[in-house]
């Protein structure tokens, strides 16, 4: 058991799994939805977000029933230390690639929008050596870390005013136009987006309420389903459809609109700013990776830090073109789809049977 | 060791910036200028803007010949010791052969490159490097800036539609309402001014109508801004007819009112399959009428707006049809249209039997609020 000072309250597990579910996604959403819904995207997210809650619930569920492990014990318990730490491994192997796809997008906005001219590698180094630092803090850390980032950051929500006054409420009718299978198409996209409730995994052995954690953690989720759901909703009235299907950063263009007094390009403040609302995605990432090299190696953690850490830089010199970034986020969203939205229901099943089973061939 | 990392992480973060942007080094676009000289050869104008302390001049114009847009930017580079950016690009302006041949092509070029804002105004001119290269205005230092107060200033308080990028692009990608620029006219001994309004078809220019009928436009398209002042004339037997008292007898046998407009509401109504209203509300305040007759009583009062409005409506009337043999839809009907289920799946051609064969009535509604400080 671990000691009470590392213990966090409840109410921190609301940063944590809204910070880790705001990152890069949120400023291309939009466009990748309504690619599949049309202008119901805002359908989509809603059917998203009952679903999210809905896998919310049933993660806290199998939390519950484990007394307090996370989900690399969990694993091992269930099937035994040699599955177990196959599929765990397969964990540590999806958060390397998430932090790396994670770090790839922004490098490649920031590389869009101003910064360009500088290497890959050189940005990957500069996020790579301030993750490492903040999560060779340990956990505490990375909680101040999603705690700051969320009241440094949320405050942009509301440069969204200016762009408000060029909106179009006729661009949004019909309601329902599209058919349902491609509204369900759009669920399936917002996959990378949403993802990030599956933290809660990981997290909640360090929780001291655990019984308020379902209440912080369903408030967390809703909270970023309205903040996707105002921001989709926006791009549909303010850009044209062939408008929202070209740009590739539908938010990026949306705030490039927004011009204040003492300001003129708004844009390139909000992409330095941006680093701040990836910084926790980063830092739970890289936390969650090298606690699974830990119990999977039996490794320290400051060396799985280190090493992952190391596979992220060397891997940033081979995927750098713009096609290629597409291609790797696409297959994240994929296998995170059907690591987090799929996989926990059969865990659930899987756990809730496997006692039965045993006291049945225990009784014969 | 921590300390180690924060002093890495300084030098790295301090090296992401790839080269230096020195101010005097810069010389910073305002307004670029694009007319087609010969198929497939374009000549560019830019307007810079230097923060040299050593020059006398603080802008400077150049032109050049080329191919495409940025292979004309590379050719002006040849030209000037400053580094050219865009990121204060406050006006493109474009010749009307472009307009007339199709504006995609350039539009991508505009959207692809990230330095240049989606504020930038877009218009058309007659001839684009004279107009830059004009210098009959006293207000600016340069030109770019002088055109962009003019739009900013039009946009804002009277009726040109918005023609910033973000609106022309939006308009142009959205199947069912048509964009429009305003026109930019130069002539000897004056600065440049606003002598219209260019039409679109798709991303073809049309036509033109004059600045001040596109108010029957912008009360449909711009919420948030306001109207210039609407100046109407008619015979003086309209207000005889409708039994209003002249206080003095007419030199001329027509009468001429200015109204300024206060609030503006417009909507589209789509009553059933074949008839479309315009319906629209102006709250208006009188600021010139002449000859001058009182306007005291409610009676009077109701009479006058009645008078006004049948003008309006007749005025807009005309427009409409203009707008239709052109084939062109700056108000968005279209677009109303499609929003409704049943027609949401129209195609182009389906769209345009069901387009011409629509009665579109004007239905505009006057209110005078005020009457100045007289009656």
């Amino acid at each position: 058991m671990e000691t009470n000072t590392r213990n966090i309250n409840a109410y921190l597990a609301f940063f944590i799994i809204h910070t880790s579910q705001i990152g890069m996604g949120i400023l291309g959403v939009p466009k990748i939805i309504f690619l599949e819904a049309n202008k119901d995207a805002w359908i989509s997210i809603i059917l998203s977000g009952l679903f999210i809650s809905f896998l919310t619930w049933l993660i806290i569920s199998i939390l519950k029933r484990n007394k307090g492990k996370n989900l690399y014990e969990i694993h091992e318990n269930l099937f035994g230390r040699f599955i177990g730490n196959i599929i765990n491994l397969c964990i540590v192997i999806y958060f390397i690639e998430l932090n790396y796809s994670i770090i790839i997008s922004y490098i490649e906005l920031a590389i869009t929008w101003g910064y360009e001219g500088i290497y890959e590698w050189v940005g990957t180094l500069a996020l790579i050596l301030i993750t490492i630092y903040a999560v060779l803090g340990g956990f505490r850390v990375i909680v101040g870390v999603c705690f700051l980032s969320f009241f440094m950051t949320i405050w942009m929500i509301f440069i969204i005013y200016q762009p408000l006054s060029s909106i179009d409420y006729i661009r949004i009718l019909p309601v329902l136009s599209s058919t349902p299978d491609e509204i369900l198409n759009g669920v399936f996209r917002s996959s990378y987006t949403m993802l990030g409730f599956e933290t809660l995994f990981f997290i909640f052995p360090f929780i001291k309420e655990k019984k308020k954690l379902h209440l912080y953690s369903q408030l967390a989720i809703w909270f970023t389903i309205v903040l996707l759901l105002t921001i989709t909703i926006i791009s549909i009235l303010y850009f044209s459809p062939k408008e929202l299907e070209d740009s590739v950063w539908p938010l990026v263009s949306m705030i490039s609109s927004v011009r204040f007094p003492f300001i003129e390009r708004f844009e390139v403040l909000a992409i330095s700013l941006w680093i701040l609302v990836i910084f926790p995605n980063l830092c739970l990432s890289l936390f969650i990776s090298s606690k699974g090299v830990k119990h999977i190696f039996n490794l320290k953690q400051k060396h799985g830090i280190w090493v992952i850490s190391l596979f992220i830089f060397v891997s940033s010199f081979f995927i750098t073109k713009r096609v290629d970034n597409d291609i790797f986020i696409d297959k994240i969203g994929l296998i995170g789809f059907y690591l987090w939205f799929i996989y926990p229901v059969f865990l659930y099943f899987i756990i809730a049977i496997k006692p039965k089973i045993f006291t049945r061939t225990k009784r014969s | 060791m921590r300390k180690c990392l924060i002093l890495v992480c300084c030098l790295v973060c301090t090296g992401c910036m790839p080269y230096e942007k020195i101010i005097e080094k810069q010389g910073i676009a305002t307004i670029i200028g694009l007319e087609l000289i010969d198929e497939n050869l374009y000549k560019g104008t830019i307007s810079l803007l230097q923060f040299d302390r050593k020059e006398e001049q603080t802008s400077v114009t150049i032109s050049a010949e080329g191919i495409s847009i940025k292979d004309i930017r590379q050719k002006l580079e040849q030209r000037t010791s400053h580094d050219i950016t865009s990121g204060q690009l406050r006006t493109l302006l474009f010749d009307q052969k472009i307009a007339e041949r199709g504006f995609t092509p350039y539009i991508k070029t505009m959207q692809r490159d990230s330095s240049i804002g989606s504020l930038t105004f877009l218009a058309i001119a007659d001839s684009p490097e004279s107009i830059i290269k004009n210098h009959n205005y006293e207000e600016y230092p340069e030109m770019g800036t002088y055109i962009y107060q003019l739009f900013d200033k039009h946009q804002k308080m009277e009726m040109l539609i918005n023609s910033n990028l973000h609106d022309f692009i939006t308009d142009l990608y959205e199947s069912g309402i048509d964009p429009t620029l305003p026109i930019i006219s130069n002539e000897k001994g004056t600065a440049p001014y606003i002598s219209g309004i260019a039409l679109f078809s798709d991303d073809k220019m049309v036509g033109s109508i004059p600045l001040l009928e596109t108010l029957y436009i912008k009360l449909f398209t711009n919420h948030d801004s306001y109207l210039g002042d609407i100046s109407i004339s008619f015979p003086t037997e309209v207000i005889k007819d409708k039994g209003i008292e002249l206080m003095e007898k007419p030199v001329e046998d027509k009468i001429k009112m200015t109204l300024h407009p206060l609030v503006y509401h417009g909507e589209i109504d789509l009553i059933n399959e074949e008839a479309i209203n315009l319906n629209a509300t102006i709250s208006v305040s009188i600021s010139e009428i002449q000859p001058s007759f009182t306007i005291n009583t409610k009676e009077s009062n109701i009479k006058l707006e009645q008078i006004i409005e049948e003008q309006l409506n007749k005025n807009f009337l005309v427009l409409l049809e203009e707008l239709r043999s052109l084939n062109t839809d700056p108000i968005g009907i279209e677009r109303k249209i499609k929003s409704i289920r049943k027609y949401s799946r129209l195609d182009e051609k389906e769209f345009s039997e069901v387009y011409s064969a629509l009665t579109l009535k004007p239905n505009i509604n006057v209110e005078i609020k005020r009457a100045g400080a007289i009656d």
